[in-house]
């Protein structure tokens, strides 16, 4: 009996030992030093774009660190640990690395803050009038030369299949259409994917997507592709605009990177923000959260586009245009679409 | 013929105590609070089924974001009589075990959970020692459960559940668990009050200790808790 009993101390003996292992990786401590290097600590794990930063802007993350630790002492206020936290992410240029506390939002928007905007809303609402249909995200009317112009906004709460179909039914003896992605900060991708989805007959292929696999910067599963399959409700076979700014980011660039695989779809405006890499989330000992990306999408040719997309067409706004309350991205779009109804026999 | 009828007892528990949860999917420090148990628990001359479920409710060292955990486990054990002698006896022998779980944090985005799932080969214990004091009949309890090899259900490291869901991105998330990636185990020890009647009240510690180390992520479930049960 004492074997017995001998045999199961060893076996939960043995069993807690193992249980010891599979605790905390990153610094627990909350102190100015101890966030600073979880933070860097966790993104040198877990971001996704560190050679592609390297060769496109030098960021060394290594370096990084090193200057950032001696920017931290340990009786710096909780507002200064965020200012170097901050400046210190920012050195990666995406607008997915944030840090968050109850207090504010590190970020880095030079991508658009820094880029002339394109968009002037009270001109743009001018557009839709008082009588455009809303359904969930997209809100649409008809120009006077019979151009349908969708305004979306946002994927974070639709369009769904339903919302897409009826607006395109509704618009279908249009001559052309427009849609009008500008300051669209994303969203779900599912949303982005349901709108791309209504403007092809057939599987596309639109990309590709992998993620980390390890804490390595190379540790990467394979390039899975990414098809576009065309949506069950009403789709459209006319000639479509995409109107984009710096501001079309996250899903809306992901938008952009699907329509443009399509044959009918002219890109026109200036580039989009980027941001293909999806966010994850995690946090500090101090409580402060971290976003940063995590899957990495690039476009049927596996190039990133983590910087934005470049439009067929580029486009600025024309300081006399907006003087005469016109939008000349909108102008031009609807000249595109007039011409090529034009040409369709 | 008719078929003898087993005789069967069958036992309700239900406990609180303290959680300690981290999911380094969602984030990378543990999470502390409460948990809630109940245990439905069918026991047979050498077989015995057990349904358990928990919540819990835990919150991050900075006491700003609370994660919620739930399960629901069913096993079916079949003990071997291994020992018996005197007031001693002692069980053991294979036990299969389905577990079905999740964890939720409620301030991430596009990793704001974590699902769990399982199916195991476990080695199931159980010990029994009947003894009196103050002229009343007493048993002490010992049950032990370790899992050995089986599947588990877990994302790649930096895996999204869009990827898997609707793109349909398989990445080793089918994954072979054993004692090397799973060192787990679950253990309660009760002692019963024999009531005047028929009827017997249970009283003791029940724990959880769940781990994993799957595709470069790490969980720890560590559940304690006080329970309190009766015989049906």
């Amino acid at each position: 009996m004492r074997q017995l009993f001998r045999h199961i101390l060893y076996i939960t003996g043995l069993t807690l030992m193992l249980a010891a292992c599979v605790d905390e990786e990153l610094p627990t401590a909350d102190t100015p030093q101890g966030n600073l290097d979880a933070l860097w600590q966790l993104l040198d794990e877990r971001y996704c774009f560190f050679d592609y930063k390297k060769a496109e802007l030098g960021v060394d993350w290594n370096e990084v660190h090193e200057r950032y630790r001696k920017k931290v002492s340990p009786k710096m206020t909780s507002l200064q640990l965020f200012e170097v936290c901050c400046a210190m992410i920012a050195e990666l240029k995406d607008g997915h690395v944030n840090l968050g506390a109850s207090f504010n939002l590190g970020r880095n928007w030079s991508y658009w803050e820094d880029e002339p905007e394109n968009y002037y809303d009270s001109i743009a609402r001018s557009y839709l009038g008082h009588e455009y249909g809303i359904a969930s995200s997209l809100k649409y009317t008809v120009f006077d030369d019979n151009i349908g112009y969708i305004r979306c906004e946002s994927f974070e709460n639709g369009p769904g299949n339903g919302n897409v179909s009826s607006v395109l039914s509704i618009l279908a003896p249009c001559n052309g259409l427009i849609i009008d992605l500008r300051n669209n900060g994303g969203g779900s991708l599912t949303n982005a994917e349901c709108l791309a989805s209504h403007f092809t007959n057939e599987k596309v292929l639109v990309g590709y997507v992998y993620h980390k696999t390890g804490k390595g910067h190379n540790d990467f599963s394979a390039m899975k592709p990414e098809y576009l399959e065309p949506a069950k409700g009403t789709r459209w076979q006319k000639e479509v605009v995409v109107i984009t700014n710096r501001q079309c980011f996250s899903a809306a660039n992901d938008f952009v990177k699907m329509m443009h695989c399509l044959p009918h779809v002219t890109l026109l405006g200036d580039r989009t923000g980027g941001g293909s890499g999806m966010p994850f989330m995690q946090e500090l000992p101090c409580g402060w959260s971290v976003r940063y990306s995590a899957v990495v999408s690039v476009d049927r040719d596996k190039k990133h586009i983590e910087f934005g997309i470049d439009p067929d067409v580029i486009v600025s706004m024309n300081m006399e245009d907006v003087m005469r309350k016109k939008d000349t991205l909108i102008e031009q779009a609807r000249t595109i679409l007039r011409q090529k109804a034009n040409e369709t026999p | 013929m008719a078929q003898e009828k087993q005789e069967s007892t069958t036992r309700v528990f239900v406990g609180g105590g303290w959680a300690n949860v981290l999911d380094t999917y969602l984030s990378p420090y543990s999470y502390k609070g409460a948990v809630f148990n109940f245990i439905v628990e069918r026991q047979y001359e050498h077989t015995m089924h057990r349904t358990s479920l928990h919540m819990s409710l835990s919150e991050n060292p900075a006491g700003n974001v609370n994660e919620y955990e739930f399960g629901v486990a069913y096993g079916v054990a079949h003990h071997f009589q291994l020992m018996k002698k005197g007031a001693f006896n002692l069980k053991a022998g294979p036990m299969g075990h389905l577990y079905l779980g999740g964890i939720y944090n409620e301030r991430n985005g596009n990793n704001p959970g974590q699902a769990k799932l399982s199916l195991m080969l476990d080695a199931s214990a159980l010990a029994t020692y009947d003894f009196r004091l103050w002229r009343k009949d007493f048993q002490l309890e010992y049950s032990i459960d370790i899992p050995f090899v089986g599947l588990a259900y877990s994302p790649q490291f930096g895996q999204s559940y869009y990827e898997e869901f609707v793109l349909g991105n398989y990445d080793h998330n089918c994954v072979i668990a054993h004692p090397f990636n799973t060192p787990s185990l679950r253990q309660r020890l009760v002692i019963d009050f024999k009531l005047r009647k028929r009827g017997c009240l249970y009283w003791g510690y029940n724990g959880e200790l769940f781990q994993t180390k799957y595709n470069g992520l790490r969980h720890h479930s560590y559940l304690h808790s006080i329970i309190l049960g009766i015989k049906l």
